[in-house]
């Protein structure tokens, strides 16, 4: 690979000589021919439920050496770092959490701990970023037209400490080329979501998906859902992404027909579910204000919802978290019901993501049922299905 | 047996050990335990050792969290003295260079069409060239 005397320096650091190391591995693992800068770093793997005290351990150490050449954010972490009594958290996962955190800030991490750094970061169409967490990677290259590949926590934070990325995968315009036409029939709330699974799950690598107009957070949750089920790091959706029209346009086209229809009755609750959990990805405006709105009239149901602390200074949002609050439900920030031990309280979750649906059976070992955000909300207020 | 393989991660210039081959592919989280031996069920090598042999599999599955678990493996000295793959992706990749292991790809011809077992190896640079040279 070639490097420029710059980077070769890179690799004689103490603290970024093992980021270089790794980039130019992966680098060769994809025959990248150089190094590209990138804008911005998303950061995952940072909750101490999944990455243990090696993986503590291991950026701790490197906080001694590195330092960040350029701006990052990180993940949601593993609680929330105010109210983590509340979340029934014990003091050793406080502590080593915070351990964590710390020495990613001390490396010059922007503590955010969302999922959802598209909303809040300057960075926009056709610029190279470095993001790991599976919902942010593919909503920037779909829908923001950011070129990304799927990082790991370990290889963002090697670009983070370095400024750089292997140049291969969707950072060339040739990658970022739809395989295969998808027909999907979105006929109500929640169905995208559903779709998203079921998309995932389909063998292609880049879907260019037919389908009437998609709301902003359809996209964001049919992204989510197929990156979960299948790793996609991309989609076009015909006449609405920004780069939909860039490429050839696959001939292949499967129909899901009627497949979205019989997957939401496998999903819908069987029995009365004992949490709503709301924010995979991590909810933004609209869906905080919406909420507020269903929880006027009580929750039966505890409802959970996830969400970024930097919203909560907006005056509107905290009035909304505030209504939810006194009405049965709580808003938590810098985590979410995935990365989360906290769920694991509960037996039966009910959620409105494709994503948690995925994930919260797998990973925090709950039986997990889905409907759309109103769905859920009826569900809370009535205290049964 | 001689093969030549891709070299993605190393420092030295002779490997010298036992070879251990597997034709199915590995998560380190899951598929090994923490004392180095292969615990999937569905293995061809289950029961055997892999830390200190070159570890032969076709590829990594499974979740990131696995390449902490290379490195666990690496501080307690239990690790693989080096990995062949016959397609590295980014976990394993990831993994080997954290925990300093030695990678190598793509040999020609497949390794992987030889039975899963124990071999005597030796993994040399021969100029531009890496070649591993397999015995009974």
């Amino acid at each position: 690979m070639y490097l420029t005397r710059d980077e070769e320096k890179l690799l004689e650091e103490e603290g970024s000589d093992v980021c270089m190391r790794l980039l130019i591995t992966i680098g060769k693992v994809f025959n990248a021919e150089k190094m590209i800068k990138v804008k911005s770093v998303h950061i995952s793997g940072i909750s101490y439920q999944n990455i243990g005290d090696v993986g503590l351990e291991w950026i701790e150490e490197l906080s001694k050496k590195a330092k960040f050449r350029v701006k990052a954010t990180v993940n949601p972490s593993g609680m929330d770092i105010e109210r983590w009594r509340e979340m029934g958290i014990s003091y050793e996962f406080y502590e080593k959490q915070m351990r964590i955190l710390k020495a990613l800030e001390k490396m010059g991490a922007k503590l955010e701990m969302s999922c959802t750094p598209y909303y809040f970061e300057r960075v926009g169409f056709g610029d190279n970023v470095a993001w790991a967490e599976s919902n942010a990677v593919i909503y920037a290259n779909s829908v923001m037209g950011i070129r990304t590949n799927r990082e790991s926590g370990i290889t963002a934070i090697a670009s983070a400490v370095t400024g750089l990325t292997p140049f291969y995968g969707l950072h060339i315009d040739e990658n970022r080329v739809a395989d295969l036409r998808i027909k999907v029939d979105i006929k109500r709330n929640g169905d995208a979501a559903i779709a998203g699974c079921l998309i995932g799950k389909i063998e292609c690598n880049i879907p260019y998906i037919i389908s009437k107009e998609l709301r902003e957070s359809e996209l964001k949750a049919m992204g989510a859902a197929m990156a979960a089920t299948g790793g996609k790091a991309m989609f076009h959706v015909e006449n609405q992404t920004p780069e939909w029209d860039f490429y050839d346009i696959p001939r292949e086209v499967v129909d899901l027909n009627d497949d979205i229809k019989s997957m939401r009755e496998d999903v819908s609750p069987t029995e009365k579910p004992d949490l709503i959990a709301i924010g995979c990805p991590h909810c933004y405006v609209g869906e905080i204000l919406k909420i507020a709105e269903f929880a006027k009239k009580g929750f039966k149901i505890p409802v959970w919802v996830f969400t970024c602390r930097r919203l909560l200074k907006n005056k509107v949002i905290a009035e909304a978290k505030e209504i939810i609050e006194k009405n049965g439900g709580r808003v938590f920030c810098d985590t979410c019901m995935v990365v989360s031990p906290a769920t694991e309280r509960y037996e039966k979750v009910m959620v409105n993501s494709g994503k948690a649906l995925t994930y919260l059976p797998k990973l925090r070992k709950v039986s997990t049922f889905f409907g759309s955000l109103e769905e859920c909300m009826n569900v809370a207020i009535n205290g049964k299905i | 047996m001689k093969f030549e393989l891709r070299e993605l991660y190393w420092e030295g210039d002779i490997i010298e050990g036992e070879l251990i081959l597997s034709k199915k592919p590995i998560s380190f989280l899951g598929d090994v335990d923490t004392n180095g031996f292969v615990v999937a069920e569905d293995s061809d090598i289950k029961g055997e050792k892999i830390s200190g042999r070159i570890f032969a599999f076709p590829f990594g599955r499974g979740s990131t969290v696995g390449t902490y678990i290379m490195l666990q493996l690496a501080k307690k000295n239990l690790a693989p003295i080096a990995l062949i793959n016959k397609k590295t992706e980014s976990i394993i990749a990831t993994g080997a260079v954290i925990s300093n292991i030695p990678l190598f790809d793509s040999p020609n011809p497949d390794l992987f069409d030889i039975k899963p077992g124990i071999y005597k190896a030796t993994i040399k640079k021969l100029g531009e060239h890496v070649i591993l040279n397999l015995k009974r």
